[in-house]
């Protein structure tokens, strides 16, 4: 059986039909088109399942000389696969959505230009798909975000992906589209230093959709577009954005960041798995999703129970009897990603290469890399339900109790589904590393929740530069801030340096030190960084005044 | 059929113009006969556009024997698609002077939008340098006082700095003329093709110095921010819109069809002017209060001209032929942004269709994929042979991108002013879909300006080859 175009254009068109009627709110019309663009999405799977991948050449865009660009379309089992999620997230984020029918338009725009670019055969159709995308995902901040200078900030990053991958068409047949490619992906799961964005769209339910949607979008394009390509540079480096991400979102007392930095350390491991292994990376983006919408209910839900309590860390508390079923799901989230059949399969196939790769410490590194970003998402789902109650009012309606057999059976049969078929694929060979890897990962799971079960000391996190900045997550504008906070150092150290050393003599030298730490401690007034940097200037500033006193020089 | 109504092209507005002054003023008569003649030369073009068939020289008279000056008009696959440019052009300055003019519309500048339209006509169909120059001329004049009859002061000062700048590309233009018929005994551009590189160059800098001055590029723009923000609409319309599309088709014709040699002899100074042009217009364009839609659009046009000249001094036929279609095709969305960023700025409406209306057409003029400009921004960024200079115009056209999507986050952000002018919301819808669609099937766009983009290049080839 061969699909037939229309079918394999029929999501796109379908959640493109209910971006339209939810901007013209009609609710009714939109829903139905979502259901519709599911169950076309699980007929293309089907119809590629029995009769292979399909190629359709649609019409030639332009020819100018020996160059030509053509338009078509292309469906194998990764692709039916992507599309199916596509059209599932994009459902499961209108749920959570509630109400908001042009955030909603907007949201299943981005899923339609999701599913044109993982239709798509060639970077142009793939970078209208794009466009259209990054479009509403502006539109989407335009209207929602808090402040314009957000919405900003997400035109900032959109229009970074839409270069980054325009740029394929730019410098054809060179390394650098790989590159551009790998830049595009980073941005669109917000991989860091590209993840400010994630948080600027806002928390509802459809900018929940969006982001899942442009992170489908970013492994799509990685896995169709970016061959060749040196993984092991790309897999170090967002092995390091993973590693950023969640320093930072262990740092954050916020629940929103938390959750967005853990989503930015996710797609990080998501595309670093694109590079290894795309099948793992299949395997964790459903995970990922259904964590991140998780994460996303339960947040909604303390924000209906406490609606003027901060979500922070240090203001939630106790939460458990009122909130059973959002701290379930939160709770199964947490189990999900680690301990589920698709998860261990996941990290016991990536553990085995790396233990290929470089032997023990390989493996390991491995297991610590997926089992890390696991550690904030156990304190999401258990602070704000655990200890004493910190809050002082409540709304009146409490979400519904959920007995703890409704939620193992559905946690059961979505750690084993998805691990039956991705079984039925090729099953990975267990070794002594494998095993070590997903037992490691078993026992730093158990003690991240040990340790956050006592929930937080009574006193509020002391604010230092350098926590803010960890708080923050370290973007681009923080980057910058940094920078210049480094610049504005070394410039002053130098200048400090120079006019001691060189017109002061040792007297000079000497002063050079208690000034440059004595700036440095006003301006760290945290205590062990401040110290830190501190002692760090002044071994140089002795460096310095031990050239002078000795006559030697670098 | 195609020679025998070209010249209509010329003789159908210059006699609506007339007619129009015939009126003596009568207001009521003059917008009905206004909106017939538009419709006339609406049929015109399209009919001339469906019967072409490929170049021809369609009027050839004495006009200055002295100079060996023609009254030449001909017709080729540039000239067909900058027609029907001007065109939809006039139909938009029509309704914006009926429909949108703050105190009404007027007759005396009805006059005028057809006399502009007439003499650019003339500049596009002449085969003539000095007839071309007297075209550029008036053409500016007409339009200086378009923008200026019933405008404010600031667009009075506008349309005074205007008019000083094309009278002095008139007369630019015109001395070059002088000084190639004083070699070749002609100003017939057909002649002047075997002009040596050595007696051309001054007049190849006065000729560049004058059509820099139209497209414009940096440092020869500061004529064009003021009527950004003063002036009466159909002047402004027609300035954006037409008046600067025509530089691109001047360069084209008499920079690359005259002087090939130089400007391979300059390389790669145009291409650096060019990329400069665009990364400054950029750096500006950011620079400018989010508020100040009309200035941002204006440094938007700045850095489309610097993509010009980058594309045209690439001197291969893929950085030309995308030169051309980028700026040909631009003039649609930009006057649709400028419509909009004016009726805005008067009435303070803000929400949230009205900023998706603007961030669409943004992105048109943005070239993103899919949109009509989409295929000659590629061929001039793709056909750079220098990777920094590709990644410079990449880059510099994502932050012309940002600086006009970027006031969307403004205008979204409230629920303000009256509707959109039923006349207006027409005229963008048609603009919008025009620019975001146009672009998925840009062939028949490529095909018309191939051959005659190949033919100037030939040139250029044969000046390489030369010893």
């Amino acid at each position: 059986m061969v699909a037939d175009p229309w079918v394999l254009i029929l999501t796109p068109l379908l959640l493109s039909t209910s971006a339209a009627a939810d901007f013209a709110e009609h609710r009714v019309w939109a829903i139905v088109a979502r259901k519709f663009a599911i169950a076309a999405s699980l007929v293309l799977a089907w119809m590629v399942s029995v009769g292979g991948a399909v190629q359709l050449h649609l019409y030639r865009w332009m020819e100018v000389g020996d160059r030509h660009i053509d338009i078509g379309l292309f469906c194998d089992g990764q692709t039916a696969a992507l599309l199916v999620l596509v059209a599932v997230s994009s459902t499961l984020s209108a749920l959570i959505g509630g109400g908001q029918t042009r955030a909603g338009g907007a949201a299943s725009l981005a899923a339609a230009g999701a599913g044109l670019v993982i239709i798509a055969d060639g970077n142009l159709l793939a970078l209208v798909g794009l466009e259209l995308l990054l479009a509403a995902t502006f539109l989407h901040a335009a209207q929602s975000s808090p402040t314009a200078g957000a919405a900003r900030r997400v035109l900032f990053y959109a229009r970074l992906a839409a270069l980054a991958f325009v740029g394929t068409l730019v410098f054809v047949d060179t390394l650098v589209v790989s590159w551009l490619v790998l830049l595009t992906a980073a941005v669109l799961v917000g991989a860091w230093p590209f993840h400010p964005w994630l948080e600027d769209l806002g928390e509802s339910g459809t900018a929940t959709g969006i982001r899942l949607a442009a992170a489908l979008t970013g492994v799509c394009l990685l896995l169709r577009f970016a061959v060749p390509m040196p993984a092991l540079a790309g897999v170090v480096l967002l092995a390091l954005s993973c590693g950023v991400q969640t320093l930072s979102a262990l740092a954050s007392q916020d629940l929103f960041r938390v959750q967005m930095m853990t989503a930015a350390a996710q797609g990080s491991l998501v595309l670093a798995a694109v590079l290894v292994d795309p099948m793992v990376a299949l395997l964790l983006l459903p995970l990922y999703g259904a964590t991140q919408i998780s994460s996303a209910v339960a947040q909604a839900s303390i924000a209906e129970a406490l609606p003027s309590v901060a979500k922070r860390f240090v203001d939630l508390g106790g939460l458990a009897p009122e909130l059973p079923w959002p701290r379930g799901l939160a709770l199964a989230a947490v189990f999900v990603c680690s301990l589920s059949a698709p998860a261990l399969w996941a990290h016991t196939t990536l553990a085995n290469i790396g233990f290929a790769e470089a032997g023990l410490p390989g493996a390991a590194l491995v297991a610590i890399l997926f089992v890390l970003p696991n550690l904030p998402l156990a304190r999401l789902a258990l602070l704000p339900f655990a200890g004493p109650v910190r809050h002082q009012t409540r709304s009146v309606t409490l979400a519904a109790r959920l007995p703890h057999w409704v939620a193992l059976t559905a946690l059961s049969l979505a750690a084993t589904i998805p691990a039956a078929v991705a079984w039925l694929a090729g099953p990975p060979t267990l070794n002594v590393a494998a095993a070590f890897a997903a037992g490691a990962g078993v026992v730093v799971v158990l003690a991240g929740l040990l340790l956050w079960r006592a929930g937080p000391g009574p006193t509020a996190a002391v604010e230092s530069s350098l926590r803010s900045f960890a708080a923050h997550g370290f973007g681009v504008t923080r980057c910058l801030q940094a920078c210049g906070v480094g610049l504005e150092v070394v410039g002053r150290f130098l200048w400090t340096a120079l006019d001691g050393v060189l017109f002061g003599g040792i007297p000079g030298g000497m002063t050079l030190g208690v000034r440059a730490a004595g700036w440095l401690l006003a301006r760290l007034h945290d205590g062990w960084s401040g110290w830190a940097v501190a002692t760090a200037l002044g071994t140089i500033a002795i460096l310095l005044w031990s050239m002078q006193v000795g006559g030697t020089s670098w | 059929m195609s020679e025998a109504l070209t010249p209509a092209l010329i003789l159908l507005p210059m006699g609506s113009a007339l007619l129009l002054a015939c009126l003596c003023g009568r207001i009521a008569a003059a917008r009905g006969v206004a909106a017939l003649l538009v419709s006339a030369q609406v049929l015109l073009v399209t009919v001339i556009y469906l019967a072409f068939d490929g170049p021809r020289l369609v009027l050839q008279a004495a006009w200055l024997p002295a100079l060996g000056s023609q009254l030449l008009l001909s017709i080729d696959g540039l000239s067909m698609q900058a027609l029907l440019l001007l065109t939809a052009i006039l139909v938009v300055a029509v309704v914006a002077e009926i429909r949108l003019q703050e105190g009404g519309p007027s007759a005396a500048r009805l006059v005028l939008i057809f006399v502009a339209i007439t003499a650019m006509n003339l500049f596009v169909l002449s085969g003539d340098l000095l007839l071309s120059a007297a075209a550029y001329g008036t053409a500016g004049l007409a339009l200086a006082a378009l923008l200026g009859i019933g405008a404010d002061m600031g667009g009075q000062t506008a349309a005074r700095s205007f008019a000083s700048w094309t009278v002095v590309g008139a007369l630019l233009l015109s001395a070059a003329a002088a000084i190639l018929a004083a070699g070749t005994g002609s100003t017939v551009i057909d002649d002047l093709t075997h002009i040596t590189p050595d007696s051309a160059r001054v007049a190849a800098l006065l000729m560049m110095t004058a059509l820099a001055m139209q497209v414009p590029l940096v440092p020869l723009h500061t004529w064009l921010a003021p009527i950004a923000t003063a002036g009466t609409l159909a002047g402004r319309t027609l300035i954006f819109g037409g008046w600067c599309m025509l530089g691109a088709f001047g360069l084209l014709r008499y920079g690359l069809g005259l002087f090939p040699d130089l400007l391979s002899y300059a390389a790669p100074l145009p291409l650096l002017w060019g990329t400069a042009t665009v990364v400054y217009a950029a750096i500006v364009a950011i620079a400018q209060q989010e508020q100040d839609l009309a200035r941002r659009l204006s440094w938007a046009t700045v850095g489309a001209g610097g993509l010009l000249l980058a594309g045209v001094a690439g001197l291969e036929s893929l950085p030309v032929l995308g030169a051309w279609l980028h700026a040909t095709v631009q003039g649609v969305p930009r006057v649709g942004l400028l419509l909009l960023a004016h009726w805005m700025a008067t009435s303070g409406a803000r929400r949230g269709s009205l900023a998706i209306l603007w961030a669409l057409l943004a992105l048109g003029l943005g070239a993103i994929p899919g949109a009509i400009l989409f295929p000659g921004w590629l061929l001039v960024v793709a056909g750079t042979p220098d990777m920094i200079v590709a990644g410079l115009l990449l880059v510099a056209s994502a932050m012309l991108v940002f600086a006009l999507v970027a006031p969307a986050t403004h205008i979204a952000r409230g629920s303000v002013g009256p509707p959109l002018p039923a006349a207006l919301s027409r005229v963008l819808a048609v603009a919008t879909i025009v620019v975001l669609l146009a672009g998925f099937y840009p062939q028949p766009l490529v095909n018309g300006a191939r051959p005659v983009v190949e033919r100037l290049l030939t040139r250029t080839a044969a000046a390489d080859l030369a010893p």
